[in-house]
């Protein structure tokens, strides 16, 4: 999603339009103060170097906030070593109705080896609504490690989209805890993986609350040796009545090394439920591949148009159109064989001042 | 001659379906295959499109004077062969427009020419669309994508119409169609026979025949075609039944 540029850091969605925060190798900027002038939200760091955000009540923020964690070798600061251990700890506080979204990019350029550990924590008082988009394009080397804990009052909304691009080992856990009436969560997933690849999604939703609704749908295609597992659990508790609880996994494998294990999983105490899930992995339609080449589209486009809208299917649902758009043209890129591991997306910079004065 | 099938047989498996047909077509007739149930009529069809289901073992079908089944299934779509499915497939995810406009654009590589500009390409579905009907809603939907039977069978036509075919197979396309359903589609049909094009309905009834008037109709069964004739056969087949064949000594 971004590249540094003579020092100066520059998204690649060009028409996202978005506040900024950049955590560079593990670091915030130093300017960093509790309240700047023109935000919509309160930002500062806990002793313990969590980083919190906080929207106070009926703020709606106009325009998303991008964290973007890069790994990137910095060359005119101190070298990094061989191999960088990051903790980035988080914690997004809605009040009451307020609304932000969030997009948090993971990039690397394409030699730093690093393993980044996302401790995140959401807290949505009743009625507030919150994005969380996080889209992981790192390079081959690096490792992520998401762990989002999320609690839901009632009548408040989350969304979380976490689309897994390019990566040598991401995990992506999540607990969403619908604490109140009518609080909603719904959490997408897509992820393209190859090579030697491993992406792993693990989600738990908890109904704690009578009429919260949730819904699930994961869905990746895997090439070469890639890996994958997902992991859904919904716990509806004894008291959660009229919950609506909705799972899918969707998996293609496009070789027979590829692998995919998937567990959805529905463990309901309520009687008074609706609740669906389904999973399947499998290769792409034989079917819907000929009645295409019967009207003269050739094998190989007839597969990527298929590839194209299986995953679509999440990209449509992320509901911020510029991201949307990128995300699309990435996808297409990636199954035209033109997008090499972080190429479009990373650092691939050959700037020389990217450590200084970082803009946020 | 647009399509000359010598002495074709096909398995799928150790079962050997079609056992010799042979079949001639020129361009500007319409052709009606009719005949049992299970004696090849749609394996004559999914074989002229290119199914890998099936293995041809013997004969030869040429196609404007070409090797037909030297030709990957694209390939034959893009020289103007079209199938008109007995059961259309769903594609969740594509829309009619995006389907179409991507095998437009394939077989306009295939030619060499240039891709459809956009705003060329819809002013040429929008006049397409009125072939059989169909409405601008549908072909916003995902191709097939819970269509009735009857929108399925529009659908399958307006592909005919859009993607202009010498020679198109259109398999039990009356099937699961009511009568004002099989109307629209049989009139889109006649909409688009021309001088230079073959169609060949593979039917069982024939009450597709009233609306679509064929030059020829043809009884395939057990692997071969049995009879040949004007459209009368038709009627006189829907009066005695196949086992007038039988009884004739054709079967």
């Amino acid at each position: 999603m971004s590249k540094i540029e003579s020092g100066a850091f520059r998204c690649d969605v060009s028409d996202l339009d978005t506040h900024s925060l950049i955590w560079l190798n593990g670091r915030l900027p130093d300017n960093l103060t509790a309240r700047r002038p023109g935000l919509p939200w309160q930002v500062f760091r806990e002793a313990d170097g969590t980083l919190v955000v906080r929207v106070e009540e009926g703020v709606h923020v106009d325009k998303p906030l991008q964290i973007i964690v890069l790994c990137k070798k910095e060359i005119d600061c101190k070298a990094l070593s061989s191999k960088q251990d990051f903790t980035l700890s988080l914690r997004v506080e809605l009040e009451r109705g307020a609304q932000l979204t969030v997009v948090h990019c993971i990039d690397s350029d394409m030699e730093t080896e690093a393993s980044v550990q996302g401790a995140v924590r959401l807290e949505l008082a009743p009625a507030a609504r919150l994005s969380w988009l996080s889209l992981q394009n790192i390079n081959n080397r690096c490792r992520v490690t998401n762990d989002l804990q999320a609690d839901v009052a009632a009548g408040a909304g989350l969304h979380t989209c976490f689309c897994s691009l390019n990566g040598g080992f991401l995990q992506n856990d999540q607990q969403i805890n619908l604490n109140g009436v009518q609080a909603e969560a719904s959490a997408l997933g897509l992820y393209l993986v190859d090579g030697t690849q491993k992406v792993n999604n693990r989600v738990k939703i908890n109904h704690n609350s009578p009429e919260a609704r949730s819904r699930q749908l994961f869905k990746g295609i895997l090439d070469d040796s890639a890996s994958g597992r997902f992991e859904g659990h919904v716990l509806v508790a004894s008291g959660a009545q009229k919950t609506e609880a909705y799972q899918t996994n969707r998996n293609l494998l496009l070789t027979k090394k590829a692998k995919f294990q998937t567990k959805p999983y529905l463990e309901i105490y309520a009687d008074d439920v609706k609740c669906s899930h389904g999973a399947t992995v499998g290769q792409l339609d034989e079917k819907a591949l000929f009645y295409m080449r019967c009207r003269g589209i050739s094998q190989a486009t007839a597969r990527r148009l298929l590839m194209y809208a299986f995953a679509a299917e999440v990209i449509r649902e992320i509901g911020v159109a510029p991201l949307e758009d990128h995300l699309t043209r990435l996808v297409q890129r990636r199954l035209h064989g033109e997008l090499a591991a972080c190429e479009d997306c990373a650092l691939h910079c050959t700037a020389t001042k990217a450590c200084a004065n970082l803009p946020w | 001659m647009l399509l000359e099938i010598k002495d074709l047989h096909a398995s799928i498996g150790d079962k050997e379906i079609l056992k010799g047909v042979n079949l001639q077509i020129n361009a500007g007739e319409v052709h009606a295959i009719m005949g049992p149930n299970g004696n090849g009529k749609s394996t004559l069809a999914s074989v002229i499109a290119g199914n890998e289901l099936f293995t041809v073992t013997k004969g030869e079908v040429l196609y404007k004077g070409k090797n037909l089944l030297e030709m990957s299934i694209e390939e034959r779509a893009c020289e103007g062969v079209f199938l008109g499915f007995q059961y259309p497939v769903e594609i969740p995810g594509v829309s009619i427009a995006s389907f179409m406009r991507t095998a437009i654009n394939e077989q306009r590589k295939y030619h060499g020419q240039d891709p459809m500009d956009m705003l060329e390409f819809a002013q040429y579905m929008e006049e397409k669309q009125k072939v059989v009907e169909l409405t601008e809603n549908l072909a916003k939907r995902s191709v097939n994508e819970g269509f009735s039977g009857g929108e399925k069978k529009k659908n399958e036509i307006f592909q005919m119409a859009m993607l202009q075919p010498s020679l198109a197979f259109l398999d039990e396309t009356d099937s699961g169609l009511d009568i004002d359903a099989l109307r629209i589609v049989a009139g889109g049909v006649n909409q688009l026979r021309r001088k230079d094009n073959a169609i060949v309905v593979i039917t069982h009834y024939q009450r597709l025949l009233d609306y679509i008037v064929p030059d020829f109709v043809h009884v395939l069964a057990d692997g071969r075609i049995v009879k040949t004739g004007p459209k009368e056969l038709a009627l006189e087949l829907e009066e005695k039944g196949y086992d007038w064949l039988k009884a004739e000594g054709s079967l």
